[in-house]
């Protein structure tokens, strides 16, 4: 038989459907390059018994004529994401013997359609980092250079899904979580709209930035598993209660006649396919406008405002009261201490103590409240440009992923790394990324018209 | 009437605000979908939502919200249409989450008043500045083991609406007029128990004071752990007294929040201004603003039940009671259910009369509420008619409502076996006459030659004579005229 692992997702799904292998086969054929490829260190909890007995039923329900969506897919979950009866760690040694019982709404969602659970994957840790090196389990490995890190903090979906040890996995961004590894790792991705999925059940790292999202091997595979992913959720207040459009029936290839913005900003530094792209899109008769985002170079400062504020308060539920690890002290309070000391990484604490501070009586005015006044100013660049233009094309990330070392030294911090996603991700507006490190971003609502963008991207050789 | 310290160097005056806190009465928490009742099996009644466990996020129960508003209504506030909630950071182990969700920025409830009558009859309006939902944390138990603490998270997430009042009030007896007037409302609305000793209706006073007729205001103490309205009353009292000692000396009052004793009838330092937290609070980013329509909340309004001060007014038209009487018969709804039942149709100031005088009395004896009664407003209102239609006197209804109190029993079932039924037939009481006339030759004679004073005796034995059945108008005239 061939390598069912090279499959795209929606060719495993026709496969399936045509009977030409069960899922039970497709999901073997995953845990064994899982297990051939463990030294990438893309999973953090590999669970192949459930696997292969969600796929068994997977093939039951299929035979009984009862088929989901992604009925049969073998997929990997971010380890942010709750799993029933699963480990789930965050990548923190604080959650290290945390089992939820209970699953995200998301998960819910893919369970439901059909969907098969081959093991959680590696991440930053609480998803602070865009390397995967601040994980307590260690550096996930690019699988297309093993010296280089896969990008973060969905670092171990990406390599998971480079490395077609997974037909696609779940991910979470809060200013470049998943475009940034998809580009490192060169795969698809989406960041959609903020509510298009629900974040119940997912270890908040901040609130109003986190999106969960997808990460796969062609815009096509995002698409589907975005439409399972996605709806309303009365258990999160701020999930979007409005239909979800069917993504993968929108993707016509057909981009005639549409305005697509330039944000000069994001041209500073440019990938090696950026000229040819330009190019291609004016060939499928797209129109080209230089656009401006004014507020670019303020994006950083207001995300880390933003999410180490959030985070220091969304982070406190870990206090070794109820779930997690726990450190005896003397005192309540030296117990929380020595918890918090002991269950958190550096870079965790390093974030954590910024946010207090962020959030103090001196630093709510002087820091979080002035941040907030930007990112309105942010997210108004992007209303503006779009009443110019249909979407906007840049670059996702346009450099070279870090080698581990680079990493380790904090050269992750470069500016340049996640200027080109911050912005989006505080506007909340979808952006769509291909293989080839570009994206498309696009307003509010209108992953649509991302992913539509996105696939003609995908064919630029 | 004002409430003065009289002080070596100085007159002064007291300022206190209380801020009370009320357990909202709703079938659930406010953030989740767990049960809000009181008590229960330690940690029976948490969801993961109110445990906080990972990835687990509040969702607004409307119901809370809408308890909120009624109860702004019935402080005569003002509704905000935006709303938005934020969180109060803090460590402790009965507050799962890290921070209390509450709305410090933009509460749902902004300025109103509750007016108070004090029992000299003196009239004052003390100002509302803003109610805000919120969560209550668990509680924490801490003198199970000596070494351990125990938390309940039962009541972890219930809702609770913080009621901030201005400082308006200048005595202990305003600020105790003030907790019961704002106990009626919520009672009345149904949007807490009020009860004070079980915690779902919980106080905090702030309390400084100042020379009379200086216009600024000192520094204030915050006094926690006030559990009865007498407490509240105690506590501000003693405080005033404290600070007075403290000025009068030379000295300076600190501002800090201090802890109420009443076993040592004391204050005592809990934490000093230097040692205040820093809440950091912050808009909790998981729950978008609340936005209200004008029609929904008119919708609310509709649907509001009576308030005490609207039902006290009905009372005074409907009834014609006198202010006072209409106070105390309207103030909760229960007393208010059960005087209406007993004057509708009847006698109004005989079911006031009744009601305050012998069945108030009757149930402070007995230790029971109004809800307790062995005496049903029904049957109190049978006990009334019988006395209208002549059945009985006064005097022998008092006897059956102490039949009544011990038994249970229907004041007309009560008059039938105990055959206390009036005796109104003419010929039996001039029978009785006869007989007494008859039998006293002399005592006629007297009365006969001036002494009308005795009058009262022979009706005195008549009555005897009748086991107190007699009518006593028709006993008179008759005695009258046989002796005339």
């Amino acid at each position: 038989m061939t390598d069912l692992t090279k499959l795209t997702l929606t060719e495993a799904l026709s496969g399936l459907e045509k009977k030409e292998f069960t899922s039970v086969e497709l999901t073997q054929s995953y845990l064994d390059k899982m297990k051939e490829l463990r030294r990438l260190n893309a999973f953090i909890t590999e669970t192949p018994e459930i696997a292969l007995q969600m796929a068994a039923e997977s093939d039951k329900r299929r035979a009984e004529g009862k088929a989901g969506k992604l009925e049969g897919i073998p997929m990997a979950v971010k380890d942010l994401y709750c799993t029933k009866g699963v480990l789930t760690t965050g990548a923190s040694k604080i959650l290290s013997n945390f089992v939820p019982p209970y699953s995200a709404t998301t998960c819910a969602h893919l369970w439901k359609e059909g969907a098969v659970l081959l093991g959680k994957t590696n991440t930053d840790e609480f998803a602070m980092g865009s390397s995967t090196i601040t994980s307590y389990y260690g550096v996930t490995h690019n699988p297309h250079d093993e010296t280089r890190v896969p990008g973060g903090s969905s670092g171990g979906s990406a390599a998971a899904v480079a490395a077609h040890l997974c037909a696609a996995a779940t991910a979470t961004e809060t200013g470049g979580s998943i475009r940034q590894p998809a580009a490192f790792c060169k795969t698809a991705g989406i960041k959609p709209t903020y509510g298009r999925c629900s974040r119940f059940g997912i270890l908040a790292y901040s609130s109003s930035l986190d999106h969960p999202g997808v990460i796969a091997r062609t815009i096509e595979d995002v698409a589907k598993v975005l439409e399972v992913m996605a709806g309303h959720d009365e258990f999160d207040s701020t999930s979007l209660n409005m239909p979800v459009p069917e993504f993968s029936k929108m993707l016509d290839k057909n981009i005639k006649g549409m305005k697509i913005g330039i944000p000069k900003e994001y041209t500073e530094m440019v990938p090696e396919i950026w000229d040819r792209a330009l190019a291609f899109v004016k060939e499928q008769g797209a129109e080209l406008v230089e656009i401006s985002l004014p507020h670019t170079e303020q994006a950083a400062s207001v995300y880390y405002i933003t999410t180490m504020a959030e985070a220091s308060s969304n982070l406190a539920r870990y206090d070794g009261v109820r779930f997690g690890t726990r450190v005896d002290g003397k005192s309540l309070d030296e117990m929380y201490m020595e918890t918090r000391m002991d269950g958190f990484g550096a870079e965790v604490r390093r974030r954590l103590i910024l946010g207090t501070y962020f959030l103090s009586a001196k630093g709510y005015f002087e820091y979080f409240v002035p941040a907030q006044k930007m990112r309105r100013l942010i997210a108004e660049d992007f209303d503006k440009a779009f009443e110019k233009v249909d979407v906007l094309m840049a670059p996702t990330v346009p450099i070279e992923p870090f080698t581990i070392e680079e990493a380790k030294c904090g050269a992750c911090a470069t500016k340049i790394n996640d200027t080109y996603s911050m912005p989006s991700a505080l506007a909340g507006i979808p952006a769509a990324c291909v293989p080839s490190g570009l994206q498309v971003i696009a307003p509010r609502y209108e992953e649509g018209l991302a992913l539509k963008v996105a696939q003609v991207l995908e064919m630029c050789k | 009437m004002s409430y003065i310290l009289k002080g070596k160097t100085n007159n002064w005056e007291i300022v206190v605000g209380l801020e009370v806190h009320c357990q909202i009465i709703s079938n659930a928490k406010v953030f989740s979908g767990s049960s809000a009742k009181f008590g229960g099996v330690p940690n029976s009644h948490v969801s993961f939502i109110d445990a906080a466990f990972p990835g687990m996020l509040p969702h607004l129960n409307k119901e809370c919200l809408y308890q909120s508003i009624r109860t702004g209504m019935g402080l005569n506030s003002k509704i905000n249409l935006y709303s938005r909630f934020d969180r109060k950071n803090y460590f402790y182990g009965d507050l799962p989450q890290g921070y209390q969700i509450t709305q410090l920025f933009y509460p749902i409830v902004g300025e109103g008043y509750i007016d108070i009558t004090l029992e000299d009859g003196t009239k004052k309006r003390l100002r509302v500045e803003r109610l805000h939902l919120e969560q209550d944390a668990g509680k924490s138990i801490h003198d199970r083991a000596p070494h351990l603490s125990f938390v309940d998270l039962n009541r972890s997430g219930v809702g609770l609406m913080e009621i901030v009042g201005m400082p308006d009030i200048s005595s202990p007896e305003e600020a105790g007029a003030y907790l019961r007037k704002l106990r009626s409302i919520v009672r009345a609305l149904g949007t807490c128990d009020g009860n004070m000793d079980e915690g779902s209706m919980r106080c905090d006073a702030n309390v400084s004071i100042r020379p009379v007729g200086d216009k600024n205001l000192r520094n204030r103490v915050e006094i926690k752990n006030l559990n009865s309205v007498k407490f509240v009353m105690q506590a501000i009292e003693l405080e005033a007294h404290r600070q007075l000692a403290i000025y009068e000396e030379g000295g300076h009052v600190t501002q800090e929040t201090r802890l109420f004793d009443s076993i040592k009838m004391e204050t005592r330092t809990m934490r000093s201004k230097e040692n205040a937290l820093d809440y950091r609070y912050f808009p909790d980013p998981d729950l978008p603003p609340v936005l209200l329509t004008q029609e929904e909340v008119d919708e609310i309004r509709r649907t509001l039940p009576e308030l005490p001060e609207d039902r006290k007014n009905r009372f005074i038209k409907e009834y014609h009671l006198n202010e006072y009487d209409a106070d105390i018969l309207s103030g909760d709804n229960k007393t208010a259910e059960y005087f209406e039942t007993v004057a509708k149709g009847r006698d109004t100031d005989k079911a006031a009369h009744w009601v305050m005088g012998d069945l108030f009395g009757a149930l402070n004896k007995l230790g029971k509420s109004i809800e307790q009664s062995p005496v049903s407003p029904s049957n109190l209102g049978k006990l009334l008619d019988l006395m209208a239609k002549d059945v009985i006197s006064g005097k022998i209804a008092k006897e059956v409502f102490e039949l009544m109190l011990e038994t249970g029993k229907d004041a007309d079932i009560i008059v039938e076996e105990k055959g206390l039924k009036q005796i109104t037939d003419t010929s039996e009481i001039e029978g009785m006459i006869d007989t007494i006339i008859a039998e006293n030759p002399e005592t006629v004679s007297e009365y006969k030659a001036g002494k009308t004073k005795l009058l009262g005796w022979f009706v005195g034995q008549a009555m005897k004579a009748s086991k107190g059945k007699a009518n006593p108008g028709l006993l008179n005239q008759l005695l009258t005229k046989k002796l005339g």
